[in-house]
């Protein structure tokens, strides 16, 4: 079973959705984001850790975005304690389904995690933008874009050599998949969770992916492309201006 | 230099200040309350009533309570506190805890799953409900499922509950309270012997004990526990139950004071303060 957990202005998932439902004859189920907190649910740890949402226990795939629960949309729910208790939960969601797109990570909580700072740092050091204090913007019109399913993308050919920067790019932000937006001059401008003004090709290669994922293809996981998760040789990669700038070094982690 | 980051307020950052005079140990306490209006910083400097600035590279260490909305804060001072949770996540050293680390503590079930991939622990069996009608058949108590505060006061028991809001339900464990403090490599156990449900909120009737003894194994592993979720610095809920340890919840900003001041020592802001100078 696959699980959309859509806001209003999501085309390119409900498309995604209708298209496994309608053309592939697969089992979807659609709900709107904001009735998240009408599902009946029921789950379990330290037995067999099943769960079902609204009686369906065997969702393999949930598609969501986690930016709605950071975002004040999210603000509708007028009580701080179920805020917390549904962003717990779809916290839990992330690592109980098999397949989550996107995961909500417990660390994009952080007001700095997706910060203009910090993106525009990754965006520099990943080499996606040549100054570093380049305005960033999450959505802005565009001229060319890149549109990142884990392994796969769609995007034209003359932004194909940027796509394992992007891709290191999102990886640092917990993101399996995104689009990034590009200027005339082939510099990042912003990036979205989820996919804007999607073209036919770019749902068809979607669909090809949750496809695959659901049929459990082989699928590499996304991965760091380099050690330290940057995307550019240590010899080329753009210099941060000053020593303050270097990542962590001395409580470094990786889980 | 050692960043104290929080509010006047907080007893548990008081303490460790008041630690910090009387062990002649250099730090600056950044009260949130003041920043936006005396306290300041730049790429370069902070900036204190009353003292020359001082450069962010001679911070050691932070140890961060930051841990209150501010959602009422002015536009100056949110601005800061992002800014201050940018040093605090990717730029300062020996954080205590990065802020974001600590929202692992968040999801409740999310920690029980990753306390259940180890084993010297047991993961009490638990149920996340919403919008549903259970029957409850074996002594069970019902709380939160987030970091919000829940107060363990009743038992159920042979009874039908309807549940609106997601919760956990788990089986009452009858034994010994233990809280375990970590700090990078460093563990100190202490029990609490107590009657009610929830010792946190029945204090004159809790017996302490120093220096509870958990097998070395055991210390190992819940030190590799919490280098996997990011805490460098928690305190971990157990309960011995029927001669094994069950994990309740591991939190990221422990009010460790509580024990300390309990104990003929101060072990656990010894290793902060040796963590927070970059000696750990």
């Amino acid at each position: 079973m696959f699980m959309f957990l859509l806001e209003p202005n999501d085309h390119f998932g409900y498309q995604c959705a209708l298209k496994i439902k309608d053309q592939c004859h697969l089992p979807v189920k659609i709900f709107k984001t904001q009735d998240l907190r009408h599902l009946s649910i029921s789950g379990e740890i330290g037995g067999s850790n099943s769960m079902t949402v609204n009686g369906i226990s065997d969702i393999e795939l949930l598609y969501m975005n986690p930016y709605y629960f950071l975002s004040s949309m999210f603000r509708d729910i007028e009580s701080e304690y179920l805020r917390l208790s549904w962003v717990s939960v779809m916290i839990w969601f992330s690592i109980s389904f098999r397949h989550v797109i996107n995961p909500l990570v417990p660390a994009m909580l952080s007001p700095s995690y997706f910060d203009t700072h910090r993106l525009r740092r990754l965006a520099f050091q990943h080499g996606l933008v040549r100054h570093l204090e380049k305005p960033f913007r999450r959505f802005r019109q565009h001229s060319e874009t890149i549109c990142i399913f884990g392994q796969a993308y769609e995007c034209c050919s003359e932004l194909d050599h940027l796509v394992p920067a992007v891709r290191a790019f999102f990886n640092d932000l917990g993101l399996l998949w995104g689009q990034c937006f590009f200027d005339d001059d082939l510099q990042l401008m912003g990036y979205s969770i989820s996919i804007r003004s999607p073209s036919k090709s770019v749902v068809a290669r979607a669909v090809a992916v949750l496809l695959d994922l659901y049929y459990q293809k082989p699928v590499i996981p996304l991965k760091p492309l380099s050690h330290s998760g940057l995307s550019l040789p240590e010899s080329i990669r753009p210099q941060l201006p000053n020593s303050l700038y270097q990542r962590k070094t001395s409580d470094d982690r990786v889980i | 230099m050692i960043l104290m980051v929080g509010i006047l307020e907080d007893p548990v950052i008081c303490y460790l200040m008041n630690y910090c005079v009387d062990m002649e140990v250099d730090f600056a306490f950044v009260n949130l309350n003041q920043l936006g209006y005396d306290i300041f910083f730049d790429q370069e400097y902070w900036y204190f009533p009353g003292c020359p600035p001082f450069s962010h590279q001679v911070v050691t260490g932070v140890f961060n309570r930051a841990l209150f909305s501010w959602e009422y804060a002015s536009i100056l001072q949110q601005k800061l506190f992002v800014q201050l949770f940018d040093w605090m996540d990717f730029r300062y050293p020996n954080v205590l805890n990065r802020p974001q680390d600590t929202f692992s503590n968040l999801s409740k079930p999310l920690q029980l799953r990753w306390a259940s991939y180890f084993d010297h622990w047991v993961v009490p069996y638990t149920w996340i409900l919403s919008q549903s009608e259970v029957r409850i058949n074996t002594p069970s108590i019902i709380k939160s499922v987030s970091s919000a505060r829940s107060v363990v006061n009743d038992q159920y028991h042979q009874e039908h509950v309807d549940l609106y809001e997601p919760v956990q339900v788990q089986p009452v464990l009858d034994g010994l309270n233990i809280r375990l403090h970590l700090c990078g490599e460093k563990g100190f156990a202490t029990s609490i012997q107590s009657d009610s449900l929830d010792y946190r909120y029945h204090r004159d009737s809790n017996t302490f004990e120093d220096y509870h003894d958990l097998p070395e194994a055991f210390m190992m592993q819940s030190i590799e526990f919490c280098k996997k979720i990011g805490l460098l610095f928690c305190g971990i809920d157990l309960i011995l139950h029927k001669n094994k340890y069950y994990f309740l919840e591991a939190n990221p900003s422990p009010g460790y004071t509580y024990f300390e001041k309990n104990l003929p020592h101060f072990c656990i802001s010894s290793s902060l303060v040796d963590y927070l100078k970059g000696q750990p």
